[in-house]
C-alpha cells in the first residue's frame, strides 16, 4: 500500500512499509518532530530525501491536482485544526462528502450518523463547534474526514485532551477500523497503553536517531538504552 | 553635496516602491482572481443547481440583506441629490438635458458608487473578518486536508455573488432615488417633473446600459477580490484581521475610484 523511506532534517531516515488495516505509531520523546514525520508520511510535507510511494507511485511525482485527490484517500486530523465554526456538528460531518458528491444527502445524513454514533457523540450534532469540548470536536473532526472513506487515517496526538472513557472508547473504535473496516492508522502518540494493546508497528523517533520495529514486542523489549529510557518514563506516566 | 549622494538613492527608492506597490497589487489581486475563477469554473458544472449554494447564500447576505439599508439610502440621497440637482437645474432656467444629466450622474455615477460604498463597509469587511478568523482558527487548514478547494469552496462564490448582488443594489438604489428626487420636485417645484419618471426610463442608450452593467459587475467583482485576498493573507496573530480588514477597505476604495475613472475615459472616448 505504502512504502516509506524518508527523511526529515532533524533525524536519520525512516524505512517502513505500510499494509492494509495495520495500526502504527510513531512515538518518541518529546520535540522530536512526530508531527513533522507524520505530516510528510502524510504527503503535507515534501521529505527532505529519499521517497515515499503511496498506491505504487511516488509522492513526489503527483501533481498538484493528484496531490489534492491523494488527501481523499490520506485523511489527516490533528488538534491543531478546527471544524467550521458556523455550521453545527452534523453539518461539518457531512460536509466533505457533499462537496465531493459521494452520494446522495439522505445517504451521507446517515452514513455520518453512523460513524457520529459509533464514535459515542450522537448527542453533540446540533450543537456547533465553539459549544463542545475540545475533544468533542477532535471526534467530530475524526468522523469528517472518514466520511472520504480514506485508506489511511493519520491522526496527531489524538488521545491529548480526551479523559480516559472517552480515550478507551475512540482506541476501541480505531482498533475496530483497521481490522474489521481494513483501514491503515497512523499515530503519533505517547500513550505506552495504546501501543501495547492495539498497535502491529512502531516507529521510535528522537532528535539524532530513528528505529522502525515491525513487530510491537521487538519494540517494547528492545535493549536501545533511549527506547528502554522512554518505555521507563512513560511507564511511570 | 556628499549628503545629496546619500538621500537620493533613497528617495528614489522611495519614489520607485510607492509607484510600484500599487501595480504589483493589481497584478496581483487580479491574478488571485483569475485563479479563484478558474478553479471555481472547473469544479463547479455549468447549470447545476446544488452547485451554486455558496453562490446563492453570498447574493442573500450582500443583496437581499441590504435591501432595507439602501433602500432608506436611496430615500435620503433621492433628497440630498436627485432633488437638489433638479432644483439647481430649475434655478437657471431649466434644461432639455435634465433627463440625460440625471441618467449620467445619478445613474452611471452616485448609484454605482454609494452602492459600492455600502458593500466594502458591509460586505467587505464581513468576508476578510469571516476568512481571515478562519484562517486564524485552522478551519480553512482543515478544508484543505479533505481535498477541499479554497477559491472553489469560499472565493469564487463570493466574488459572483458580489458582482451581481452589486449590480442588482444599484438598480434598486437608482430606482429609489430617481422616484424619490422627481417625486419630492414635483411637489416643491413644480408638478411638472412628474413626466421625468417616462422620460428617465427612455433615456438610457445601450451604451449607457453597458456602461451601468460592467462598471457595477466589476466594482463587486473588485470588492470581493480584495476582501477575499485580505483575508487569505492573515496568518497566525489576531492583530492581523483588523489590519487586513482596514487595508481591504481602502485598497477597494481606491480600485473602484480607479474602475470608474477608467470608464469615465471610455465613456467620453
Amino acid at each position: 500500500m505504502a512504502n516509506i523511506s524518508a527523511a526529515q532534517q532533524i533525524t536519520e531516515g525512516i524505512d517502513l512499509n505500510v499494509e492494509n488495516g495495520e495500526i502504527i505509531v510513531l512515538t518518541g520523546a518529546e520535540n522530536a518532530g512526530k508531527n513533522d514525520w507524520l505530516k510528510t508520511i502524510a504527503a503535507i510535507y515534501y521529505p527532505l530525501s529519499g521517497t515515499i510511494n503511496y498506491f505504487g507511485k511516488n509522492s513526489t511525482d503527483y501533481s498538484n491536482t493528484e496531490r489534492s485527490q491523494l488527501r481523499k484517500r490520506l485523511a489527516y486530523v490533528t488538534a491543531d485544526v478546527n471544524l467550521l465554526s458556523v455550521i453545527n456538528g452534523l453539518a461539518n460531518v457531512m460536509l466533505p462528502a457533499i462537496y465531493h458528491k459521494l452520494g446522495s444527502v439522505d445517504e451521507i445524513r446517515s452514513r455520518a450518523m453512523d460513524l457520529i454514533s459509533n464514535l459515542g457523540i450522537d448527542d453533540k450534532i446540533e450543537l456547533l463547534p465553539a459549544d463542545m469540548k475540545k475533544d468533542q470536536c477532535f471526534l467530530l473532526m475524526v468522523a469528517r474526514a472518514l466520511m472520504l472513506k480514506p485508506r489511511i487515517l493519520f491522526l496527531e496526538k489524538p488521545f491529548c485532551s480526551m479523559d480516559t472513557v472517552s480515550s478507551e472508547h475512540f482506541k476501541k473504535f480505531l482498533n475496530h477500523l483497521a481490522k474489521q473496516k481494513n483501514t491503515t492508522i497512523i499515530i503519533s502518540t505517547q500513550d505506552i497503553n495504546f501501543i501495547r494493546k492495539y498497535a502491529d508497528k512502531v516507529v521510535y523517533l528522537s532528535l539524532e536517531n530513528s528505529f522502525s520495529f515491525e513487530h510491537v514486542e521487538d519494540f517494547l523489549n528492545s535493549r536501545n538504552t533511549q527506547i528502554a529510557t522512554f518505555l521507563g518514563e512513560t511507564n511511570i506516566l | 553635496m556628499t549628503q545629496i549622494f546619500r538621500i537620493f538613492p533613497a528617495m528614489s527608492g522611495w519614489a520607485g516602491k510607492l509607484f510600484l506597490t500599487p501595480i504589483f497589487y493589481i497584478v496581483n489581486l487580479t491574478t488571485f482572481s483569475l485563479l479563484a475563477l478558474r478553479d471555481w469554473k472547473r469544479y463547479t458544472p455549468l447549470l447545476k443547481k446544488d452547485s451554486y449554494r455558496n453562490l446563492v447564500t453570498q447574493m442573500i447576505f450582500t443583496g437581499v440583506d441590504a435591501l432595507p439599508a439602501i433602500a432608506l439610502l436611496a430615500v435620503i440621497t433621492g433628497f440630498i441629490f436627485t432633488f437638489r440637482l433638479i432644483a439647481i437645474v430649475d434655478s437657471v432656467g431649466g434644461s432639455d438635458d435634465l433627463v440625460n444629466i440625471l441618467v449620467n450622474v445619478i445613474g452611471l455615477e452616485i448609484g454605482p458608487l454609494i452602492t459600492a460604498f455600502i458593500l466594502i463597509s458591509r460586505t467587505g469587511s464581513a468576508i476578510v473578518v469571516d476568512i481571515g478568523n478562519m484562517k486564524l482558527h485552522g478551519e480553512i487548514e482543515g478544508l484543505e486536508y479533505l481535498s477541499i478547494n479554497i477559491n472553489h469552496f469560499f472565493v469564487g462564490p463570493r466574488l459572483l455573488g458580489c458582482a451581481i448582488s452589486q449590480l442588482a443594489l444599484t438598480v434598486y438604489y437608482t430606482t429609489i432615488t430617481m422616484i424619490t428626487g422627481v417625486v419630492i420636485s414635483s411637489f416643491m417645484l413644480s408638478a411638472e417633473y412628474l413626466q421625468l419618471l417616462s422620460s428617465l426610463s427612455t433615456a438610457i442608450s445601450p451604451t449607457m446600459l453597458l456602461a451601468f452593467v460592467i462598471k457595477n459587475l466589476s466594482f463587486g467583482f473588485m470588492i470581493a477580490a480584495a476582501a477575499c485576498y485580505h483575508g487569505l493573507k492573515v496568518v497566525k496573530s489576531p492583530t492581523e484581521v483588523p489590519q487586513q480588514t482596514q487595508q481591504a477597505i481602502t485598497n477597494s476604495l481606491i480600485t473602484i475610484f480607479i474602475i470608474d475613472g477608467f470608464m469615465g475615459l471610455a465613456l467620453l472616448a
